[in-house]
């Protein structure tokens, strides 16, 4: 079975079940009048968490839930450094949100800074993922997870650019919400060797992650990939700035997706979200972080969906 | 119920001073290399007994089914410093560094999970019940950790990925070994697990 079957059939499983509510449901949620905001709607990403991610998806859809209104989301920064390490201007966690709202505003998602934290912090500096340095971080420094963005600078070790928790993680560990990127990622115009991550986009490709995207090459060749129709199957992760060509995966006769936000390729190689992949987004912040705009969260609509889904 | 309550005084001494990268240790491909008869880097049966008597130990008293993730974490920061017991006397040995820089040093950079599966139930067999269960369970819980910083993290390279995946895989292989019976761990291969590369191509250092 393929990406396409799989979703299609999981898709008609999930209609059959959810029709006969949709049109009494939506007509009470969405009267003529109403803002044009719709809103209906850790363990690990296990194949149990993609197939509620997908049914969720799948409930949306079949409940004709549409994300239209902008969401506005605050960006807490917690800067990590070790004496002159790691410190960061304020020029370029500007430039770094500028970025983030190019690319993310055909999702109607605009990030505005809300806080900027200094924490000087040896073994938060070069923590890793799932170290206790992590948890002590994130359990000191996180603040109001459900309402807003924490987006920790830091340089952790193991060749790592950033990491993220996905939204679905976040009712088990609300308190280790959010994103931890490299501090020598972000925009610098003005750095004296170029770094070929050094524009901004490891702040978007996580935030990718926290709103509910996988790599392009989730999976590798196997269905059902990284869960979007329109990013071709793609073999492993790019390396460097590739040229685009076929997909090595069977059967799949697009190209591989190197100029993916959501692939390795260096920050200049990254150029695009699919239309789907920004449908994703939505969907997923609106369901997952529903907290995030207080008319999604008194949603009846969205109360039902969840009640039919967990 | 003595040696219990030192044990797990000792796992929360562990657990506070370890550098607490828990189910992270590279040198656990280099357990499974060793236990083959032709193994470059020759451990007396002695030294692969108080391994094993070690690794049970830690895992019979381990926490149960609703232990949490930060729990299996200390277990594995003991079962790391058994293992770094193990090849201690040998770290720094010029056969150890000759394995290290030659082509015979490989790493896991997958682990299959049928193959996993059939190694616990193995150990299952030979190994007393609550090890045995606990061993599953840190397993996965290793698994999990490792699934998780894949699918969400960015690294400068598919090479600085693997060497971050292998030192996972290669701690659970390292594990598991230990409690195999000798005559079944002389029979052992890393691809018993799943999928190893050379430690060069790895990019491994240490």
């Amino acid at each position: 079975m393929n990406r396409r079957q799989f979703l299609m059939s999981s898709a008609c499983t999930c209609l059959a079940t959810a029709t006969a509510k949709v049109d009494a449901l939506f007509a009470q949620e969405a009267p003529a009048t109403a803002p044009k905001l719709y809103r209906c709607g850790t363990p690990p990403p296990t194949p149990a968490a993609k197939i509620q991610a997908n049914r969720v998806i799948t409930a949306l859809r079949s409940y004709r839930v549409n994300f239209r209104g902008k969401t506005v989301i605050p960006i807490r920064f917690h800067i990590i450094h070790q004496g002159t390490q790691g410190y960061l201007p304020d020029r370029q966690l500007k430039a770094q949100v500028a970025l983030l709202n190019r690319t993310y505003a055909p999702a109607s998602i605009e990030f505005k800074i809300a806080d900027v934290n200094l924490h000087e912090n040896q073994s938060w500096f070069t923590h890793e993922p799932g170290s206790d340095a992590e948890i002590e971080m994130k359990t000191t420094l996180g603040t109001d997870t459900a309402g807003s963005l924490n987006m920790y600078t830091a340089e952790p070790g193991g060749g790592l650019l950033g990491y993220a928790t996905f939204p679905w993680w976040y009712a088990d560990t609300p308190q280790l919400d959010g994103v931890v990127i490299h501090h020598a990622s972000l925009p610098d115009a003005s750095r004296a060797q170029p770094w070929p991550y050094d524009l901004g986009m490891t702040a978007v490709h996580e935030v990718g992650h926290w709103a509910g995207l996988y790599h392009t090459f989730q999976g590798g060749c196997d269905a059902p990939g990284d869960d979007v129709v329109d990013t071709a199957y793609e073999q492993n992760a790019a390396t460097g700035c590739p040229l685009r060509q076929p997909s090595a995966c069977p059967g799949e006769t697009r190209f591989d997706p190197v100029e993916n936000y959501m692939d390795y390729s260096d920050d200049a190689c990254m150029k695009q979200f699919t239309p789907l992949q920004y449908q994703r987004i939505k969907d997923m912040v609106g369901y997952y972080r529903y907290q995030l705009s207080p008319q999604t969260s008194r949603s009846a609509l969205l109360a039902q969906i969840r009640k039919s889904i967990e | 119920m003595k040696q219990r309550l030192v044990l797990l005084a000792c796992l929360a001494l562990g657990f506070s001073a370890s550098p607490a990268l828990a189910f992270k240790n590279i040198a656990g491909c280099d357990i499974v290399a060793f236990a083959a008869p032709s193994s470059p880097v020759p451990i007396a049966a002695e030294r692969w007994q108080a391994y094993r008597n070690q690794a049970e130990t830690i895992l019979a008293a381990a926490p149960g089914a609703d232990a949490t993730l930060t729990e299996w974490r200390a277990v594995a920061n003991e079962l790391i410093e058994a293992q770094e017991r193990l090849l201690a006397a040998d770290k720094t040995s010029e056969a150890y560094q000759d394995y290290l820089a030659g082509d015979r040093c490989r790493v896991l950079s997958k682990l299959d999970s049928g193959a996993v599966e059939t190694l616990l139930d193995e150990v299952a067999q030979s190994t007393p019940e609550q090890a045995a269960t606990a061993l599953r369970r840190i397993t996965e819980a290793a698994r999990t950790q490792i699934d998780r910083i894949e699918r969400s993290a960015r690294f400068r390279s598919g090479q600085d990925k693997t060497l971050f995946a292998a030192h996972y895989y290669c701690f659970v292989a390292g594990v598991i070994v230990a409690l195999l019976p000798p005559e079944r761990q002389q029979k052992i291969t890393l691809e018993s697990f799943g999928n190893a590369v050379g430690c060069k191509e790895a990019g491994r250092k240490e």
